[in-house]
């Protein structure tokens, strides 16, 4: 690494930009499915709908309700809703399709208001079209919805949205102690993780493994990505003592880069994964969820507790401490802050990936799912207490359990707006956080 | 006034004969961790008073404390800024200074120093992207024109031109006023200190807090720093600062006062306090 | 590709109202970042306010004159909460909090909840018919050609472009007035050093919050003309993306400079529409063969503007004006 052409900073960051740009749309480019690039499938033709139950004027979304589309009898793809109520299935071709609606998988409560209507025998589709196909559903008549049901639901529900905010909140929350930067691509991160696993588990032009296969090396890739960030750029700018406002701004035109690049690659629609697409939801109590829920929160909680392990009892987590405390008085006892900088970058961006794969699992790949993620991870950040990555841990999981709870009598349009707005009232009444100290508000 | 302290024993928490501060039982503590513990505190007026102690006895909090800069958690301290220091503005608080004594307890750290005790800092806060002279004129306390809704108005340039003199007075006599259009980050170290001082004055503090002012500056600008220092009391301006090195401490002060993890172990005069044994063991003790 | 009509197109845009509209915004911006270092990341919401303030009031009947006082005046309230809920606290949460309004703004206006206000997603029209009224320019098509290209404006165009360029100027001058005044002086010293600002005696909470409502004012200003000369507001206009796009502007011309915000904005404008005419062009030319849609072009050039971002911060955080030495942004 001693020859000229990486020894001046600023030539450095040049070389690791263009490095970056080009292994970006190069390699993904390459992998990725012809469809991508703007020809047939994904940006082509859809059918799509929202599963909603009107109300009193109030909608309100139903998700998991498995749709199945098939052409003349040949079945070409099943989906569920999502959160939002939402969801699409790409069809290959203009042409006529059936679109069938699994009645079992009607939460308890909802019911098709002309139950003959389980099945639209022809949906014309024209090429490129995107075909809106509607099941009019209602509250049902024979099962009530219990009040404990819906909300048991909505604890698996908030609890998987706050473990997915908790895991991707730890590189972030990390990054600001060490460095006092917030770093506003993260969130592109977040998606980052998520089109990587796509990448490898569901694109045609991708290996295909199966996504539970395509997790570790998805984490691997993001986390080289980060040290490749950290090494190229944010190093670099560290040495000619850049300041933190100029640290930010760099971060908001990297996020807004990254964001549209991925936008370019990816395609605007969102996309499943092809594993653990469709799941029988599993039944305890008044709760009834997919396993992948199950999963995602158990799996979080695990690395959570890891991560919090390796942050206490290890070396490099002491390091890492010790220069969240005070950087100049670690430097000077010997720690190599850069080095705890390139761990912390790895590391976070790893975490950041899953906790992108798993908004992914729970709801589905979009260019934009962790911009919008960043600004409840901020809410959780800033709930928990900023700077104190344990804090950031907790606060993240309140955050999500809230917003989605919040869903049970406000309108989810609202879902965001309701995490920002704890965000401000925290501010106001307990601005060091539920964790935080309040010397460090300064 | 200095010389009333002649008579005055040497013992922790005593009674000075006209006090421009008075602290009391003012306390703060970080976690398990006392860093500030002070009983009682006298700083006599018109008098260059030292504050001495080993590293972390609590020297820098106490004074983060004094001037509003960190929050107390228990005790309260007053100033009499008396009718020498000009840096009274009027409103309430100078009803309340008429009768002598203002409560600082509790006030925001820029009332403080409107209420004339200005301070310096350890690590030297120069405005990089103003110009000498500016940070200078920053420090005047009448210019209306600081005000938004006088902002665009003609007051302001006539107080500006009046203290302008004042201004590049003060700079002349700190040796900078030839640099007076630079800007204040292409000074060295040492000048900026004297800036600090020289903003510090042209605030017309009735007690001036310096950190430290002698730390990292180049031996031949030590020299003229204490000797500005010594010429403040007789100018109104009561000095208290922080010093480590005990030769420049017996030098210039007329009184000096110890702490030792965050309490006074020892106050006197410069060659009483040097020899008590507290304080030769508070400094040995931590030597390695 | 036609490098000629592509130039005389960008030119055009580079005077435009967008660009008057910018500029004016830009110059609150400078206010609270160049001047007083405050990062406020929702600037995009002091255009919002501005712009919706008015347009709901004379949908709902009011005339003109009063809709631009409560947009204004909203803009005003907008700064002073930000003010409140963060000014006491560290720095940084600033950017965090503002950022957060302007999508809690936003999705509040995207609500079927305030749909009787807002119109949600649909937005308002046609609220600004009475400043066409005033138009005191005479019907008509001005302006010149440059080699059979023409560089033209309706008298409408023309009358809403002399309006916000003129009030960029004014706003302009009233910034050079207050920083050369003695409460520029101050604002300076607290963006410097809150500590030393606050040894000084100086209220520095007051200082910054005051810069935060003039900015915000200023930046409305902006978003009303915008509103004005579209004659449609909606929400999804209101994205983070133009806070990006004014902090380029004011980064451009030099953080805390005073003509910087007008000189960038039309050098910023100008680059935009020449790598939209370029990049259409070459789409249509079919250069990128399969690899972008017609849809892309937006994206390639929301792209290179972050990418330019980086590039400034790194190489120029001085601006294109500025000199090194002086940079805000730099040193620690």
């Amino acid at each position: 690494m001693s020859g000229g052409l990486l020894s001046d900073p600023k030539r450095r960051v040049l070389v690791v930009a263009a490095l970056a740009i080009m292994t970006f749309t190069g390699s993904f480019g390459w992998l990725w499915d012809g469809a991508a690039l703007g020809q047939d499938d994904v940006d082509g033709q859809q059918i799509r709908g929202v599963m909603e139950v009107i109300e009193d004027e109030e909608r309100r979304p139903v998700e998991g309700v498995e749709m199945i589309v098939s052409a003349d009898g040949v079945e070409i793809g099943r989906v569920r809703s999502d959160a939002s109520g939402e969801w699409s299935v790409q069809v290959p071709e203009a042409g006529t399709y059936q679109v069938r609606l699994e009645v079992d998988t009607l939460p308890a409560g909802v019911q098709l208001t002309d139950p003959e209507r389980v099945e639209l025998s022809a949906v014309q589709v024209r090429e490129g079209q995107r075909k809106t196909v509607r099941f009019s559903l209602g509250p049902g008549f024979t099962k009530s919805l219990s009040t404990l049901e819906s909300l048991s639901n909505l604890v698996v529900l908030g609890l998987r949205l706050g473990a997915i905010i908790a895991l991707s909140s730890v590189g972030l929350s990390l990054l600001y102690s060490i460095s006092g930067m917030f770093n506003f691509a993260h969130g592109e991160l977040v998606t980052l993780g998520a089109m990587l696993a796509y990448l490898l588990s569901t694109s045609p032009g991708g290996p295909q493994w199966h996504l539970a296969a395509a997790v570790f090396p998805t984490m691997l890739m993001a986390g080289c990505i980060g040290g490749l960030m950290e090494f190229g750029l944010w190093r670099p700018l560290r040495r000619r003592k850049t300041g933190v406002v100029g640290l930010t701004l760099v971060s908001i035109g990297f996020s807004l880069f990254l964001r549209y690049l991925l936008l370019l690659i990816f395609g605007q629609s969102p996309k499943p994964y092809k594993n653990f697409n469709i799941q029988d939801p599993i039944e305890f109590l008044t709760v009834s969820t997919p396993p992948k829920n199950l999963f995602i929160i158990g799996l979080a909680v695990l690395l959570l507790l890891g991560g919090g392990m390796l942050l206490r009892y290890t070396r490099i987590g002491t390091a890492i401490r010790a220069v969240a405390d005070n950087r100049e008085l670690a430097e000077s006892s010997g720690i190599d802050v850069h080095h705890v900088f390139l761990v912390t970058w790895i590391v976070g961006t790893a975490l950041t990936a899953l906790g992108g794969v798993f908004l992914g699992i729970g709801e589905s790949v979009e260019w934009d799912m962790g911009f919008k993620l960043l600004l409840l991870i901020f809410a959780g950040m800033v709930l928990g207490g900023i700077g104190t990555t344990f804090g950031a841990m907790v606060g993240g999981f309140a955050i999500g359990f809230l917003v989605e709870i919040s869903t049970y009598w406000v309108d989810v349009q609202f879902k965001t707006a309701i995490g920002l707005g704890v965000l401000v009232l925290m501010l106001l009444f307990r601005p060091q956080g539920l964790m935080g100290l309040r010397g460090r508000i300064g | 006034m200095a010389e009333a302290l002649k008579s005055v024993p040497g013992r922790p928490g005593v009674a000075k004969p006209s006090p421009i501060l008075v602290v009391e039982g003012v306390r703060r503590a970080f976690g398990g961790l006392v860093a500030v513990d002070v009983e009682h505190l006298e700083i006599q007026r018109s008098s260059v008073t030292a504050l001495i102690g080993p590293n972390g006895s609590g020297k820098t909090t106490l004074f983060n404390l004094l001037c509003g800069f960190d929050s107390v958690d228990e005790g309260e301290w007053r100033i009499f800024p008396g009718s020498r220091g000009g840096g009274v503005q009027p409103g309430p608080e100078a009803e309340e200074s008429k009768l002598g004594e203002v409560r600082l307890t509790g006030r925001q750290s820029y009332e403080i120093a409107r209420l004339g005790m200005v301070r310096t800092f350890q690590l030297t806060k120069s405005l990089s992207l103003l110009s000498v002279l500016d940070n200078v004129l920053l420090a005047a306390k009448d210019q209306v024109g600081e005000r938004l809704s006088r902002s665009l108005g003609r007051r302001w340039r006539e107080i500006d031109e009046r203290n302008r003199s004042a201004a590049m007075e003060i700079l002349e006599r700190f040796g900078l006023a030839h640099m007076s259009d630079e800007y204040a980050g292409a000074l060295s170290g040492g000048q900026r200190k004297l800036l600090e001082l020289a903003r510090a004055v042209m605030a017309r503090p009735s007690l001036l807090l310096l950190d430290e002012p002698l730390a990292g500056v180049n031996p031949a600008l030590v020299e003229s720093i204490l000797e500005h220092l010594l010429k403040f009391p007789a100018e109104g301006m009561t000095v208290l600062f922080v010093e480590h090195s005990m030769d420049m401490v017996m030098s210039i002060s007329d009184w000096v006062v110890c702490l030792e993890e965050g309490s006074v172990i020892a106050e006197g005069p410069p060659e009483v306090v040097a020899s008590d044994p507290l304080v030769v063991d508070a400094y040995l003790g931590r030597e390695e | 590709m036609d490098w000629l009509e592509i130039t005389v197109d960008s030119l055009r845009g580079s005077v435009s109202l967008v660009a008057a509209a910018y500029a004016l915004s830009s110059i609150g911006l400078n206010l609270q970042f160049g001047s007083a270092g405050l990062l406020n990341f929702g600037h995009v919401a002091s255009m919002l306010v501005g712009a919706y303030g008015m347009a709901i009031v004379v949908d709902l009947g009011g005339p003109l004159l009063l809709g631009v006082l409560v947009g204004v005046a909203a803009a005003a309230l907008l700064g002073w909460l930000w003010g409140i809920t963060t000014l006491r606290l560290r720095a940084d949460y600033l950017t965090v909090v503002t950022l957060s309004f302007g999508e809690i703004l936003r999705f509040l206006i995207r609500s079927n909840w305030a749909n009787p206000f807002t119109k949600s997603v649909y937005g308002i029209q046609r609220f600004a018919d009475e400043f066409y009224d005033w138009n005191p320019i005479p019907d008509g098509d001005y302006g010149f050609e440059i080699a059979s290209n023409p560089i033209r404006f309706s008298e409408r165009q023309l009358w809403v472009m002399s309006v916000c360029w003129g009030l960029a100027i004014l706003a302009t001058l009233l910034f050079r007035s207050l920083m050369r005044s003695p409460w520029g002086r101050t604002v300076k010293a607290v963006r410097e050093d809150e500590d030393a600002a606050r040894s000084l005696g100086k209220n520095v909470y007051l200082y910054k919050q005051q810069a935060l409502i003039i900015g915000s004012v200023i930046g409305a200003l902006g978003g009303i003309l915008l509103g004005i000369e579209t004659q449609n507001v909606y929400p999804d206009f209101y994205i983070p993306l133009v806070t990006i796009n004014a902090f380029a502007i004011v980064i451009l011309g030099g953080a805390g400079s005073v003509w910087g915000p007008m000189a960038a904005s039309i050098i910023y404008w100008f680059l935009f529409e020449w790598l939209d005419g370029v990049i259409n062009s070459a789409m249509t030319e079919g250069y990128f063969g399969l690899l972008f849609e017609p849809a892309d072009s937006g994206r390639i050039r929301t792209v290179l503007l972050g990418i330019g971002l980086v590039c400034l911060m790194v190489f120029r955080p001085q601006g294109l004006f500025g000199r090194r030495r002086e940079v805000i942004l730099g040193g620690t």
